[in-house]
């Protein structure tokens, strides 16, 4: 397992010789172009789908406790003096 | 853009800036957390699972501030419950360092490129 | 023997690729399933260095391509045996025939803009509602609490300039591209980062718009790049 690791080149030594061209072709080939699932481990496209779940998630649990909260702001305003 | 018929010359691509120092810093730190290489294997996964994990939990912990702030900022709360809310979160993201730094994680580290959807934090 | 495989068109004619050589110097072939080329190479074994070396190969294969069509790129690191991606093409083809469709006669332009917080003005929160929270005894908690609350109010002024940005300059290349993907981080310098799909025709507006607006704000730091192949329009979802 160290041998391969040691193998394989760290991406720093990459860029210690970067240019700015080079930043930005990495930027285009290894962030973005089509991905084949279980193809390229980094991208993984099930941890993809898993945050977006999450994301749809998160953002309705907050949209739930607004309204939630508005509800609790409507009910306090509603009685003559709102404490918890 | 025309097609030379023998011999095929590449696109190159122009890259233009009059600020190429401050684009370099920046591209640099987005490279920075791109894998050294294009495979999975043992070590790789369990990396990747520490920060996946403790990605998360960042979430939920920056979360609790904003939610924190905002019940602090809606009056409701005795300076009392401030006070000891605030003490429970400043201990919670020490704890936070602490893990980070075991993990050999940055701070930056601690984001997902979510596509589509942006980045998760 | 897997194959290193660099993009997908439907365009090719059968000499193309001339004398390009690819990742690891192996001469480029192509490989056709129902109507769409994948553009290869034989390779040894199943991970992919990221050097230096490799990833300018890549982009040299997927550059010459786009001196002829515009094809769809791979990212970097797609290696599988030829039978996989012949499947995947098969399975695939109608809606990357779609996607080709919706590229087609257009190059990638990226924009990327780092600004100064500062000199964008944004600055930490006005104090208001914080006086009643942080009455007589505040002690370490509280003062916690509230610095949290200078960085979020800092934050979310942040994050409408961000957007103000972004739809400034959305507004000054509407007419010259076809498709945009932005992505925008108001929490880092480089707040926003750009890739928009420009017809061929439409480049020199594009340009020319493109140096009107950043003479409209000098205050923003800009890099631009291009031609590239579509890699950021690789898939349907916006």
């Amino acid at each position: 397992m160290a041998d391969e690791i040691l193998q394989q080149p760290e991406p720093l030594d990459l860029l210690e010789h970067s240019d700015l061209s080079l930043l930005e072709t990495l930027d285009h080939v290894l962030a973005r172009g089509i991905v084949i699932a279980g193809e390229i481990t980094i991208s993984v496209a099930d941890v993809d789908l898993i945050f977006m779940g999450l994301n749809v998630l998160l953002t309705s649990t907050e949209t739930a406790r607004e309204v939630l909260n508005r509800r609790a702001d409507a009910l306090a305003a509603g009685e003559s003096k709102g404490d918890d | 853009m025309k097609p030379s018929p023998d011999s095929p010359s590449p696109v190159e691509p122009e890259v233009e800036t009059a600020h190429a120092a401050e684009f370099i810093e920046e591209l640099r730190r987005v490279s920075d957390t791109l894998p050294p290489r294009i495979n999975i294997d043992a070590q790789s996964v369990e990396q990747g699972l520490a920060k996946l994990v403790l990605t998360l939990i960042e979430l939920i912990r920056r979360l609790l501030e904003k939610q924190a702030v905002r019940r602090m900022e809606g009056g409701g709360l005795s300076p009392e419950q401030v006070e000891e809310l605030g003490l429970a979160l400043m201990k919670l993201e020490g704890k936070m360092q602490e893990l980070k730094a075991q993990f050999g994680l940055a701070e930056e580290d601690l984001n997902l490129d979510l596509g589509p959807v942006g980045r998760l934090i | 023997m897997n194959v290193y495989a660099y993009c997908l068109s439907d365009e090719i004619a059968a000499d193309a690729l001339g004398a390009v050589t690819g990742v690891g110097g192996a001469t480029t072939r192509l490989l056709w399933r129902d109507g769409v080329a994948a553009v290869v190479s034989d390779f040894d074994g199943d991970a992919v260095a990221v050097t230096r070396e490799n990833v300018l190969a890549h982009e040299r294969v997927v550059g010459a391509m786009l001196a002829r069509a515009t094809p769809l790129p791979f990212r970097f690191g797609t290696v599988m045996g030829e039978e996989r991606l012949m499947s995947y093409v098969a399975a695939q083809s109608e809606a990357l025939k779609a996607q080709l469709e919706r590229v087609r006669g257009c190059v990638e332009m990226s924009v990327k803009v780092i600004w100064k917080a500062e000199a964008v003005g944004v600055e930490s929160s006005p104090e208001h509602a914080a006086e009643s929270a942080g009455s007589a005894e505040s002690g370490a908690g509280t003062a916690f609490l509230l610095a949290k609350r200078r960085e979020i109010f800092g934050e979310e002024a942040k994050a409408v300039r961000a957007k103000e940005i972004t739809e400034w300059l959305a507004g000054w290349l509407a007419g010259a591209v076809r498709d945009a993907r932005v992505e925008v981080n108001p929490h880092g310098a480089m707040v926003v980062s750009a890739a928009y799909l420009v017809e061929r025709g439409q480049l020199a507006e594009y340009r020319e718009r493109l140096r009107l607006a950043r003479e409209e704000r000098r205050d923003l730091h800009f890099l631009t790049s291009g031609a590239w192949s579509p890699y950021s329009f690789t898939s349907a979802r916006a």
